[in-house]
């Protein structure tokens, strides 16, 4: 497999043709700040961005711990016992195309200013990838294997523990990939009266037409985001070493 | 406009409490320089949040007090969630706070038409003053707003197209205060900037 | 009274076509320590009839008796082996041979002690801290059986467990099922589709055939052990036995 290092040339060849299009002056400077303008900004307001994406990242490891806390365990009693699928499942598809943008005055309305409905938003945002994988997860679990579990009369704790839980792995791991995939829904949960956070950066960058910050904002979001990935990816492939000699996934 | 909680009376009141406000709008440039002159820069906390979503932590008290536009202000005062504080024309750029605005190169292309549209904006502007009711009834119809919430808002509506002396200096002021807020970096040259050559005669 | 008993064991599915009639009027028994094959093609119930005696489903008519009481879930007297295995892939091999034990709360060390036991028994050892995927077909039903004499059945029912296995690697595992079962005595359920397989392992072999699923003949093999598959008596068996299942074979090949 060649070096994963190879995954840059796109982004570079993405840098040049930015470059170019600012040689050729196509847009006000003001609107599309050169690279070499967001550059200097990294440096002269590397204090302040640093304070923001430690905000950002704090709240999203708080709303998907807790939505992780909250969606596996009820992930897997819904793929175990069908009365509680037939009753989640409606409910599920339905609340899971809200837009977190569309609950803010709702967010608002129960849970107050600041933090608080910040990290619900970015809670319910990772719950539904985790919850949605989780249910999947049990569901596919070879019948056999529930079978001989079953017939060794083995209690539903113990099924639970060393069947469904281990056998579930894998989909809760992409679940958790997906819901941090999410985590540009923190841009949407700071537009709450916060005080810090690149959502926050970001968008008074935009009130105040400083192009250039708003451009350091997505460049750092992003690279938090194939950082955060990443470190799923590995946690998988240690917590589901046994995975390795079943999927086609060379990983 | 900024309303406040019941038990607020005075801007000093509001010492060491919160008040939401819109990022980056006139409403912020307002307050900043009314606690500039209360001398309560720095006591007061500033949320930052968009004008419509305002009325909710007003309502529940989680900030002080609001500053926001029309027709938040009233929907909030007549759900009986604030009163009215504070109404941000006594600052130095006055009434002055719309302006109608076109791109250098519609009027280059179409000279004709700029004066027709400036000309139209003046004629339907003066039919607003002197006939509020069809402020109220578009309002209604339009933004679906209640008869209550249209009528007591347009109350607090002024219509003018007034470009004179006046309007001037209080843009010039505004920019000022922009200025020392950090929103702006400097003056823009007023000669290329306000153009009243399009006023109908 | 024999330790296995089904009477008039009968299994209706409901199905989106209607209900589907699995198995009918069942009537087998197996004496203690015997070993039993129940032989047909696809489709007649016998996997049916093995997960209705390990207790995973219900039979819908008659009764099944093992050890003399009326089964009501799986039993503690018998234990099964499936022909995919069943392994769990995220435990190692010793982990899944202890897992029986574990279902039935015996402490660590003495399922440790039992399974390693077992891996010399089944000629796994060294494969212990394996995992499921590392091994081939056949120790892969190695372990299977491991796990299923950990708990020293009575009775082990086995669904077409070498079914899958190339045919050195299943003659292998047949004669080594063979020597357990003649150390241990357990009864044993053994299906396959195979006439060799039967007449090589079974001391008696109930036929079945399908639409619904019942057994039309119980045929005893009185054949000396061990036994050599090129004797006239055994090609002789093969062949009556093949008469039995030809009306139902539908063009399948038989082996």
């Amino acid at each position: 497999m060649p070096s994963r290092v190879f995954g840059l040339l796109p982004l570079l060849a993405l840098l040049v043709l930015w470059q170019a299009v600012s040689w050729a002056q196509i847009y006000p400077t003001v609107l599309l700040p050169p690279p070499a303008k967001v550059a200097a900004a990294f440096v002269t307001e590397y204090p302040d961005i640093f304070r923001n994406a430690a905000a950002s990242i704090t709240r999203v490891i708080v709303g998907v711990s807790l939505a992780f806390c909250f969606a596996v365990p009820l992930g897997l009693l819904i793929g175990r016992y069908q009365i509680l699928d037939v009753l989640a499942d409606w409910s599920i598809q339905i609340f899971r195309s809200v837009p977190p943008i569309s609950l803010i005055p709702m967010a608002l309305l129960f849970f107050g200013i600041g933090d608080k409905p910040a990290i619900v938003l970015i809670f319910l945002a990772a719950t539904w990838p985790l919850l949605i994988n989780t249910i999947f997860g049990v569901r596919s679990i070879e019948r056999t294997l529930i079978k001989v579990a079953r017939a060794a009369r083995a209690s539903e704790q113990l099924i639970f523990r060393d069947i469904i839980l281990p056998s579930a792995m894998p989909a809760v791991f992409t679940g958790l990939r997906l819901a941090i995939g999410g985590w540009l829904t923190v841009v949407t949960a700071e537009m709450i009266a916060v005080k810090s956070g690149l959502g926050y950066m970001i968008l008074n960058a935009q009130l105040t037409f400083r192009s250039e910050l708003i451009v350091a904002g997505i460049v750092v979001i992003g690279a938090i985001g194939l950082i955060a990935d990443q470190g799923v990816r590995t946690l998988r492939a240690r917590v589901c070493r046994w995975q390795e000699g079943l999927t086609a996934e060379a990983e | 406009m900024v309303l406040s909680q019941p038990s607020i009376n005075s801007f000093q009141d509001l010492k060491g409490k919160k008040i939401a406000v819109q990022n980056g709008s006139i409403g912020l440039v307002s307050l900043n320089w009314k606690l500039k002159q209360e001398k309560l820069l720095g006591d007061v906390e500033l949320v930052f949040m968009d004008n419509q979503d305002q009325p909710i932590p007003l309502m529940r008290g989680d900030v002080a007090a609001i500053c926001v536009f029309e027709p938040y202000a009233t929907l909030a005062e007549l759900s009986g969630w604030g009163k009215k504080l504070w109404v941000p024309y006594d600052t130095p750029m006055g009434k002055t706070n719309l302006g109608f605005v076109a791109s250098l190169k519609f009027i280059k292309a179409d000279p004709d038409l700029t004066r027709k549209i400036v000309r139209a904006h003046v004629l339907a502007t003066k039919e607003l003053a002197d006939n509020p009711q069809i402020a109220v009834d578009t309002t209604i119809k339009q933004f679906k707003m209640s008869k209550e919430v249209a009528e007591a808002s347009t109350k607090n509506l002024f219509f003018s197209t007034e470009s004179g002396a006046k309007f001037q200096d209080g843009l010039k002021s505004l920019a000022k205060m922009m200025i020392e807020d950090k929103m702006l970096e400097r003056e823009p040259d007023w000669a290329e900037f306000i153009n009243t050559s399009f006023l109908p005669a | 009274m024999q330790f296995l008993e089904c009477r008039g064991v009968g299994k209706i599915y409901a199905s989106k076509a209607g209900p589907v009639e699995a198995l009918r009027g069942i009537d087998l028994a197996a004496s203690e320590g015997e070993f039993v094959c129940l032989l047909g093609l696809s489709g007649c119930g016998k996997s049916t009839l093995l997960q209705l005696i390990a207790g995973l489903e219900a039979p819908t008519a008659g009764s099944i008796r093992v050890g003399g009481i009326e089964l009501d879930g799986p039993s503690d007297e018998t234990s099964i082996v499936f022909q995919d295995h069943g392994l769990f892939p995220w435990m190692t091999v010793e982990r899944n041979i202890e897992f029986n034990m574990k279902a039935r709360n015996v402490p660590s060390d003495a399922r440790a002690a039992r399974a390693g036991e077992l891996l010399t028994m089944m000629r796994l050892s060294g494969f212990a801290t394996r995992y499921p995927h590392e091994l081939s077909g056949g120790m892969r039903q190695r372990v299977g059986i491991a796990r299923a004499l950990t708990t020293r059945p009575r009775a082990l029912l086995m669904d077409e467990p070498f079914g899958a296995l190339d045919a050195q690697t299943r003659g292998r595992l047949q004669e080594e099922l063979l020597q357990i079962w003649e150390h241990q005595r357990t009864t044993v359920l053994f299906v396959t589709h195979s006439i060799d397989e039967a007449v090589f392992l079974a001391d008696r072999v109930a036929v079945f055939s399908p639409q619904p699923g019942r057994i039309t003949a119980t045929v005893p093999v009185e054949l000396p052990r061990p036994r050599d598959p090129e004797t006239p008596r055994f090609t002789a068996l093969k062949k009556e036995l093949r008469r039995m299942l030809v009306p139902d074979m539908h063009g399948a090949a038989l082996l």
